[in-house]
C-alpha cells in the first residue's frame, strides 16, 4: 500500500492523496476498520506540509472514507458516499491503469487517452 | 588502583577495537536478517551490509570516547590521570563509566542519522501503514524506561530528606534537584527520540527495501534503548548508594544489594536490550487490531 504524490502533475497533492486513498478503499486494498499513518507520519514521508496531508484527511472524512478518533488515529470507514463503479468496470478499468504505467504513462496522459478512447466509441 | 585499571584498559580497548574492525560477511549479515525476519535481496543487502559495519563502528567509538573523555578532562583541569575513575591522586569517581554508555548511544544514533535514504524529490511515495513505536520496540522496553528513569529521580529527591552523617559531604540541594530533572529530562528525551527515529521518512516503495529500512530503524531505537537503560540502571546504582550513606538503619542494611544488582544489570542490559532481535510488526498485518481500534 503505497502512496505517490508527483510534484509535476496538474492535479494538486492533497486530491492525489485523496484520489489514491478512495481508490484504495474501492478496490479493497485498504478494509474497512483499517488505521490510516498520522497525518505528521505521512507529510513526513511524502515531503509535504502537515496542513496538505489534514485537508486530504478532512477531504476523506467528508467523503465518508475515513472517521478521525482524535488520538486513535484516522480509520477507514468505507466506499466514498455517491456512486462506485461496479466490479467488472473496476476490473477493466485497472487492467487500463496497468498497461498505461507500463507504458511510462502518468494519471493525466492515462485519463485524456481514455477520454479520446471513450468518444472514439461514440463515433 | 589506577594501575590496574590502567592496565585493563590498554588490553580491552584494543582488543574492542580489533572487533569493531572485523569484517561483516555474508554469514554475518544473513545470521542478523534473518534473527530480524529480514528477507535478503540483492536491493536491500548493501544498505544493511553497510550499516551493520557503520553502526559497529560508531557504537565501539563512541564508547571510547565516553571512556576518555573524564581521562582528557581530568588531564586538561587537575593534571591528574583519570581512568573508568580510577585517579592517580588516589580518588575513585565510578560515575565516570556512565560516560561509556552515553557515547555509546551518542554513536548509535549516529549511525541511524548517517544512514542515507534516497529521497526522489519529484515523486514523493510513503507507506500507508502507520509506524509507531510499539511496533519497533517492546512495549515493556520503553515501559521500563519510563519506569527506571521515574526511580531514579524519586530516588534522588529522597536523599534530600534524609539524614547524613556529618564526615559524609552530601551534595547542595540545588545540585541534587538539577540531577534529579537532568535524569528526568533525559527519560523523556531518550522516548522522544526513539519515536522521532520512528517517524523519520521512509521514502523506499520497494517492498525489500522497506523491510531492511525496518529492521535497521528497530536495531537502531534498541541500541539507544540499551544504552539508555544501562545508563538509567547505572545512575539507579549510585543512587543506592547514596541512600545506603545515610543515617537510616534501615536503608544502610538494604540497599546495597539493590546497588549491586543495578550496577550489574547495567553492564549487560546494554548487550541484551540493544542488540535483541525484533521482528518489525506494522499495523497493517494485523486486522483485528486496526479493525478493533
Amino acid at each position: 500500500m503505497i502512496l505517490e504524490v508527483d510534484s509535476r502533475s496538474t492535479v494538486p497533492p492533497y486530491e492525489q492523496l485523496r484520489q489514491q486513498v478512495s481508490a484504495l478503499v474501492v478496490g479493497g486494498v485498504l478494509a474497512v476498520g483499517a488505521r490510516l499513518p498520522s497525518i505528521r507520519q505521512l507529510a513526513n514521508d511524502l515531503g509535504l506540509a502537515g496542513g496538505t496531508v489534514a485537508r486530504a484527511y478532512r477531504e476523506l472524512e467528508s467523503d465518508g472514507v475515513v472517521t478521525t478518533h482524535g488520538r486513535h488515529g484516522t480509520i477507514v470507514a468505507g466506499p466514498p458516499h455517491g456512486p462506485s463503479p461496479s466490479p467488472g468496470l473496476l476490473a477493466a478499468a485497472r487492467r487500463f491503469a496497468a498497461e498505461a504505467r507500463e507504458a511510462g504513462a502518468n494519471l493525466d496522459d492515462a485519463v485524456a487517452a481514455l477520454h479520446v478512447a471513450y468518444n472514439l466509441g461514440r463515433i | 588502583m589506577l594501575a590496574p585499571v590502567l592496565v585493563v584498559t590498554i588490553i580491552v580497548v584494543p582488543w574492542v577495537v580489533y572487533r569493531a574492525y572485523r569484517e561483516v560477511d555474508d554469514g554475518f549479515v544473513a545470521e542478523w536478517a534473518g534473527a530480524h525476519g529480514l528477507a535478503l535481496s540483492p536491493e536491500n543487502r548493501p544498505m544493511v551490509s553497510w550499516y551493520l559495519r557503520t553502526a559497529r563502528l560508531l557504537r565501539t567509538w563512541g564508547a571510547i570516547g565516553g571512556l576518555l573523555l573524564p581521562t582528557f578532562c581530568a588531564l586538561a583541569w587537575s593534571d591528574h590521570l583519570e581512568i573508568l575513575g580510577a585517579d592517580s591522586g588516589g580518588g575513585v569517581n565510578p560515575g565516570d563509566a556512565m560516560w561509556i554508555f552515553v557515547g555509546y548511544l551518542v554513536g548509535a544514533l549516529y549511525a541511524e542519522l548517517a544512514l542515507v535514504r534516497p529521497v526522489d524529490q519529484a515523486r514523493r511515495s510513503a507507506s500507508l501503514v502507520p509506524r509507531r513505536l510499539d511496533d519497533y520496540l517492546a512495549r515493556r522496553v520503553w515501559l521500563a524506561q519510563r519506569w527506571l528513569g521515574g526511580v531514579v529521580a524519586l530516588g534522588i529527591l529522597v536523599s534530600l530528606a534524609l539524614p547524613y552523617d556529618e564526615r559524609f559531604t552530601v551534595p547542595s540541594w540545588v545540585a541534587t534537584v538539577t540531577f534529579a530533572a537532568f535524569v528526568a529530562a533525559f527519560t523523556a528525551g531518550l522516548e522522544g527520540v526513539q519515536r522521532w527515529l520512528v517517524r523519520r521518512p521512509q521514502p523506499f516503495t520497494d517492498p525489500s527495501l522497506m523491510a531492511a529500512d525496518d529492521a535497521i530503524r528497530s536495531q537502531s531505537v534498541h541500541s539507544l534503548a540499551g544504552a539508555g537503560v544501562s545508563l538509567l540502571l547505572f545512575m539507579g546504582g549510585g543512587v543506592c548508594v547514596l541512600l545506603a550513606a545515610s543515617d537510616l538503619a534501615v536503608l544502610r542494611w538494604t540497599m546495597w544489594l539493590p546497588a549491586v544488582v543495578a550496577t550489574v544489570l547495567a553492564l549487560v542490559a546494554c548487550q541484551y536490550v540493544g542488540h535483541r532481535a525484533w521482528r518489525v510488526r506494522r499495523r497493517a498485518d494485523r486486522p483485528s487490531e486496526t479493525a478493533s481500534a
